[in-house]
């Protein structure tokens, strides 16, 4: 064997695709040649890497008990009406899922059946933060963080997002922290943060600046500060810009009261 | 069933799905990127695959199907565009092939260099890879997935698995040796 033909032999000689006698016929080759046995040491070095960073991994807890717990939720008439749908075709599925099904296909169901048939002037962001606000804010098993101290959910999200994040500074009584989870909206990192206000939830996420025909809502001006606002399936979602992070805040509650909330937020405490 | 397995659904799925997760969770953050993506990717997996549970005859191939069941749900929601923007042609593949020996002429002496390479560059390289590169080097280097059962998950053939994961760890050592070549300056620097 010389060095070119061995070439063709590296991949699946340290993948171990090779038969016995390919294998000998190249460790053979190895035996002598110091330039093809550097290229084999780097190749593993390379994959050693890929494999460390890859061990360090593994599935959350909470992910672990959420897909059992909606697995343990299913009774064999939904598994039934789960498999048709992987049959049908993505308009249907995303169709059935509205329906109610599989509950985490809600995300993209409702954020394909809003982007098909939306009137005009209802964002697209609008639209996939009330998807993920379905989700998100059903009991508290999809939150990946539990707290009402601010601190505490600050520096759990500092260690994990790119940015900083300002948190609204809560004095009422009945207003709390619920907790957080990571998010994506537009497919940026996102900070999801549930909070509990007045018996209501409102949920708040914190992005970096997207696409702007993303914001397309109706303008409305409070206190110097330039909210959009947007109403869709019985939701309100309000959203700002301030200091190169957009927020969005949802909840079942009026724009108004999404405002005052918003108001908060900006007069909030950056951590 | 009638080969002895697990026929209760759930059984089933805690059998033969839920030992994979780790594995279908590193998988996913490599392809999707941000771990919320990540974990929606897997969620939503794992229920389609709880919903076609019955379906799976051959257990020893479950890992397999799994991870099949996954691409085509990331394929489905995040990535078909970017997969058929990307896909390579037979050009490309006839070149890679031919490219092989190029090997030989790449710099193998300054391997050192990766003493400087850190996890979170590692990741940011296999991100960075074009999808039908970096599903390949991702399901044999950090999965560890046969030539054989990537050709069945991948939908390809063989030769084609093959010249993916050599294009994709050649693109990855180039980013890693310029990540290492920075972090290398970095510390002389100082």
């Amino acid at each position: 064997m010389i060095c070119k033909e061995l070439t063709k032999y590296i991949d699946p000689y340290l993948d171990d695709e090779l038969s016995v006698i390919e294998n000998l016929r190249v460790q053979a080759h190895l035996v002598f040649c110091g330039k093809c046995k550097a290229v084999v040491k780097s190749e593993v070095s390379l994959r050693s890497l890929i494999e460390a960073d890859a061990l360090e991994d593994s599935a959350p807890d909470h992910l672990r008990e959420r897909i059992l717990k909606q697995i343990g939720e299913q009774s064999q008439p939904e598994r039934s009406q789960a498999l048709g749908l992987l049959n049908s075709r993505p308009r249907a599925f995303f169709a059935g899922l509205l329906a109610g099904a599989v509950t985490i296909g809600l995300i993209f169901s409702l954020a394909v059946y809003f982007f098909s048939g939306l009137p005009g002037d209802v964002s697209p962001l609008a639209a996939e933060i009330v998807g993920k606000h379905q989700i998100y804010s059903r009991g508290e098993g999809n939150l990946q963080l539990r707290s009402s101290n601010p601190l505490e959910v600050a520096s759990w999200l500092r260690q994990r997002l790119d940015f900083p994040v300002k948190l609204p500074q809560l004095a009422r009584p009945g207003e709390r922290l619920v907790g957080a989870r990571l998010s994506s909206i537009s497919d940026e990192q996102a900070a999801f943060l549930l909070y509990e206000r007045a018996g209501h939830r409102i949920a708040l996420y914190v992005f970096k600046a997207g696409p702007t025909h993303l914001f397309l809502g109706t303008p409305k001006s409070v206190a110097g500060i330039q909210f959009f606002t947007s109403t869709l399936a019985g939701y309100s979602v309000v959203w700002w810009e301030d200091q190169d992070r957009y927020y969005a805040a949802i909840s079942d509650r009026g724009i108004n009261d999404l405002v005052e909330f918003g108001l908060l937020c900006v007069r909030g405490r950056t951590f | 069933m009638g080969h002895g397995t697990v026929e209760d659904p759930h059984k089933r799925f805690e059998t033969y799905v839920l030992p994979y997760l780790d594995l279908l969770y590193r998988a996913a953050i490599r392809l999707a990127g941000q771990e919320a993506d990540a974990e929606d990717l897997v969620q939503e997996s794992c229920l389609r695959a709880f919903a076609a549970i019955d379906r799976l005859r051959d257990i020893e191939s479950c890992k397999a199907w799994l991870f099949k069941i996954m691409r085509s749900t990331y394929l489905r929601q995040w990535g078909e565009d970017q997969y058929r923007q990307r896909v390579v042609g037979v050009e490309d593949l006839e070149s890679t092939l031919a490219d092989m020996t190029e090997v030989l002429q790449d710099p193998y002496e300054s391997d050192p260099l990766y003493v400087h390479v850190v996890g979170v560059e590692v990741r940011k390289a296999i991100s960075a890879l074009p999808l039908p590169y970096r599903e390949a080097v991702v399901l044999a280097d950090a999965v560890r997935f046969t030539y054989r059962e990537m050709s069945q998950i991948l939908e390809i053939p063989l030769g084609t698995v093959m010249s993916r994961l050599y294009r994709g760890r050649r693109m990855l050592r180039a980013a890693l040796r310029d990540y290492a070549s920075r972090g290398h300056g970095k510390q002389r620097a100082v």
